[in-house]
């Protein structure tokens, strides 16, 4: 029964790609400094829980000592949450204005994004192309070039989706009237994510097949592919 | 151990000199069901602040019985990848309706159903300021809420825009059903209801105390109702005028949230979550309360710190309200540093409550009785949950989490797992108080560990698909890395989790079929609901403790212990004077070895109305 359907329950590869934008790097980084301290933090109370009830069982009938206060032991363990979440936002507050405000804002390419219920499509209006399927045609693929900045420009023809792509530990809202954009820098790894691309805010019936496939090419194979995209496009055109 | 065994006879009691509560109310502690209705139209029409306290917890468990079934329909759809059980539009509906009995209709009303039952009794007022208005907030709830469910008879289904009703989705265009129209209808009516029974504690809470009972000597849960009610004041009056916006965009054609025609669905975001966030203290709060009172009975200590608890509470209160748009990080349409600052900074009294809740357990006489297994357990639920808000609150990390089953986890550990761990905590402490009886300490004890491996086997694991990139509300998920495993273990971890209501069930039923053994104290705790008989009497009292600390009950009982003012056991009598000028022993004959208090040494006790001492007390015939 374990087995299941798919014929394998523990799997070789992890669902979460890597990441592959330098503001990914980041969020990573901050994703473990908060995972140990918060692990720790968990540990030191589960063990002064743990060293507590075994400790002060009852033993006998006594009443134990009665104590209402200890300020000053009040005031440490106010005083150390309040260093502790100070200095995790102050971590915070460095990353974020990192990621939201890139230092580098020309970007490289331009994307626009459209969400609309329940699929993508991903134009490239440099190039003067719009991608809707992908090579399963279900799936829409947005393809990348690595090492460079893209610029997301995002709008949303009908409800609130959420555009969220894993590898870039990133997502960001699409509101219907409100068009947002959104600046990263991938990486220099080129690689396929198929299952990267989410649409992250609930958007009705079809909300969770909104799915897209994420593809980080070469620069020069991504200049390769655009070209083909362009003269698929023209033929259509000339078809019709 | 059985509950004959846990409970000490009064035998015992009188040897070591403790006075038994017992004696002071009328009969025999037992009253029978003396101030519950007897028919049915005595249910329909009670204004009791007991009967509708009851009636408020038994209607809320029932939505959580039939919100724990539709979490049972996900569970199973979700179990493996591929659609199986029911199609993406039934089970879009299931999760809306799911979420809003859990929060709307469970987890908020089992709080009032507390506040009902018990806040009149501890602070010795005979009912609500306003039991008229009591009875008809019960039953604004009532019909809001099967409104609600009746939209599983509606033509198109109930709503399925999920529990924060975004608009467009919830728009005319989106929703076009009549279950949508329902919903809103059931959210306004039980809103209505919840700022009603607000106002209803804050008038009680201020004008109603017994003489004596100052705000510093209110028990913590009283304390914790009280701010939960001003939050309520706060928060629901702008949820309701939010969702009659929606409503008047869905059917007079208004464009409040229209973008098409210059509305703004990013206004509905702010507003809902103006209410949303306040919503999870509201919910919280009041169980904080219980388990505040659970860990100081069952430890045998006083609250520790509790001006400085009742303080971090009032401070979750007041930063609950600057720290909505930390669900809308994502959105790109807020300040991002301000509302991670101070999301963050509600870690710091919240982390003091844990503290402080430690600190009382620190070198008492701990004990484990069911309430106690159950109040630990929201402990250490608690500061799971705890840990990944924190988490959440940073903006790097939510832009990756946000919306993921990541999120789904954190709420269902800081919402689901310490409301019913502490719930259980508070039926099974205040059980022998509201029947006169006792629920088996076994089957507590089976109850209590199936609930813990059910919980953490359903939801522990949810971590993991959210950091992994599965979105929550999705009838379906990609048979990717371990997702199909993962959301197995949940699966499997539902089935444990509906286990573990079976022992408490069989309890229920043969707690029914025992004697009414209780009587007024059964645990030897604190506050004045058990200083007076179980069930309580119509109008409650007929006798109250003098009150001189925020434990009137322990006081008066451990006022005759023998050792009590000798050397080495006189740290209770010191630690009340010292922190309590009024408070002067009652009897006159103790034997504190430094201080001999006599009538010319402190206040002369002078008996208050509402504390009519009887004509023969043990202290007078010992």
């Amino acid at each position: 029964m374990i087995a299941g359907t798919t014929g394998r329950i523990v799997a070789a590869v992890p669902a979460l790609a890597p990441p592959v934008t330098d503001q990914a790097d980041e969020m990573d980084r901050v994703w473990n400094l908060f995972l140990w301290i918060g692990l720790a933090v968990l540990a030191f109370v589960v063990v002064l829980v743990l060293y507590v009830i075994i400790r002060y069982r009852r033993r006998s009938d006594q009443l134990p000592r009665q104590k209402h206060y200890n300020i000053p032991l009040e005031i440490t363990y106010t005083a150390i949450p309040l260093v502790v979440v100070l200095a995790l936002f102050a971590v915070t507050f460095v990353t974020v204005n990192a990621v939201v405000d890139p230092a580098d804002q020309t970007p490289d390419l331009v994307d626009d994004v459209t969400a609309f219920q329940w699929q993508w499509s991903f134009g490239y209006p440099d190039a003067g192309v719009t991608v809707v399927g992908g090579p399963s045609d279900d799936v829409p693929e947005l393809v990348l070039p690595a090492r460079s900045t893209v610029q997301f420009d995002m709008q949303s023809l009908d409800v609130v989706h959420s555009f969220w792509i894993t590898a870039f530990r990133f997502k960001h809202d699409i509101i219907p009237g409100t068009p947002s954009s959104f600046t990263v820098d991938i990486g220099d790894q080129a690689g396929d994510y198929p299952d990267a691309g989410v649409c992250a805010e609930y958007c009705g019936l079809d909300h969770a097949f909104m799915r897209f496939a994420v593809r980080v090419l070469e620069p020069d194979e991504f200049d390769a592919w655009l070209a083909d995209q362009v003269a698929r496009a023209q033929s259509t055109e000339a078809d019709t | 151990m059985t509950t004959t065994e846990r409970r000490p006879a009064p035998g015992d009691d009188h040897e070591y000199g403790l006075l038994d509560i017992d004696d002071f109310v009328q009969g025999d502690g037992s009253a029978g069901h003396a101030g519950l209705p007897r028919t049915i139209i005595g249910w329909l029409s009670t204004t009791d602040h007991k009967a509708l306290g009851i009636a408020y917890i038994i209607a809320s468990m029932t939505f959580l019985l039939i919100g724990g079934a539709l979490a049972g329909i996900m569970r199973a759809e979700l179990a493996e990848p591929g659609l199986q059980v029911v199609s993406a539009e039934t089970y879009n509906s299931i999760f809306t309706i799911h979420g809003s009995l859990m929060v709307y209709l469970f987890a908020v009303p089992f709080g009032f159903g507390l506040a009902n039952y018990l806040m009149p009794l501890q602070i010795g007022a005979p009912d609500l300021a306003f039991p008229r208005l009591n009875a008809f907030s019960y039953w604004l709830y009532v019909i809001g809420g099967t409104i609600m469910l009746l939209g599983f008879l509606a033509d198109g289904g109930p709503a399925d825009f999920g529990w924060f009703a975004y608009p467009p989705l919830s728009g005319a265009a989106g929703s076009p059903g009549l279950g949508a129209d329902l919903w809103i209808v059931a959210i306004l009516l039980t809103g209505t209801s919840g700022t009603l029974t607000a106002v209803n504690v804050i008038a009680t809470v201020t004008m109603m105390r017994t003489p004596g009972m100052t705000l510093f000597r209110m028990p913590i849960l009283t304390w914790n109702l009280l701010v939960t009610a001003f939050m309520v004041l706060l928060a629901f009056p702008v949820l309701s005028g939010a969702l009659l916006m929606l409503l008047a965009d869905r059917q007079f054609g208004t464009h409040f949230f229209d973008p098409v025609n210059g509305g703004s669905p990013i206004l509905f975001q702010h507003l809902f979550w103006f209410f949303g966030h306040p919503e999870v203290y509201i919910v919280a709060l009041p169980f904080f309360g219980v388990v505040t009172e659970v860990f100081s009975v069952f430890s045998r200590r006083p609250t520790f710190g509790y001006k400085g608890l009742v303080l971090a509470t009032l401070t979750i209160g007041a930063l609950s309200t600057s720290v909505w748009a930390h669900h809308m990080f994502v959105t790109g349409e807020v300040v991002l540093p301000f509302f991670a600052l101070t999301s963050a900074l509600i870690a710091v009294p919240t982390g003091v409550k844990i503290f402080n809740w430690i600190g009382t357990m620190w070198g008492g006489s701990i004990s484990f009785e069911a309430p106690m297994k159950f109040a630990i357990g929201f402990l250490v639920t608690f500061v799971g949950g705890g840990i990944t808000g924190i988490m959440l609150a940073s903006p790097t990390i939510d832009f990756h989490l946000s919306d993921s089953y990541f999120v789904v986890a954190h709420f269902h550990y800081v919402m689901g797992g310490t409301v019913v761990f502490a719930m259980f905590a508070a039926i099974y402490f205040w059980w022998p108080k509201v029947t006169g009886r006792f629920l088996s300490e076994r089957l507590a004890t089976i109850h209590f560990w199936l609930l813990m491996v059910g919980f953490n086997m359903t939801f522990f694991f949810m971590h993991f698909l959210g950091r992994d990139g599965m979105a929550r509300r999705t009838a379906d998920y990609p048979d990717i890395g371990d997702f199909h495993l993962w959301n197995l273990i949940a699966s499997l971890g539902y089935v444990v989790l509906v286990l573990s209501f079976i022992p408490f069930g069989i309890s229920v039923v043969q707690s029914f079929r025992r004697p009414m053994t209780a009587g007024a104290d059964p645990w030897h705790a604190n506050t004045l609901e058990w200083a007076t008989t179980s069930p309580p009497a119509e109008h409650n009292f007929s006798w109250l403790p003098p009150i001189r600390s925020e434990r009137p009950v322990f006081d008066f009982r451990w006022l005759n212990y023998e050792d009590v003012g000798t050397a080495g056991y006189s740290d209770a009598w010191l630690a009340r004077q010292d922190h309590d000028g009024q408070w002067f022993p009652l009897h006159q004959w103790s034997r504190h070895p430094d201080e001999e208090p006599t009538a010319a040494s402190g206040p002369q006790e002078q008996p208050g109305p509402g504390q009519r001492p009887r004509d023969e007390t043990p202290e007078q015939s010992p």
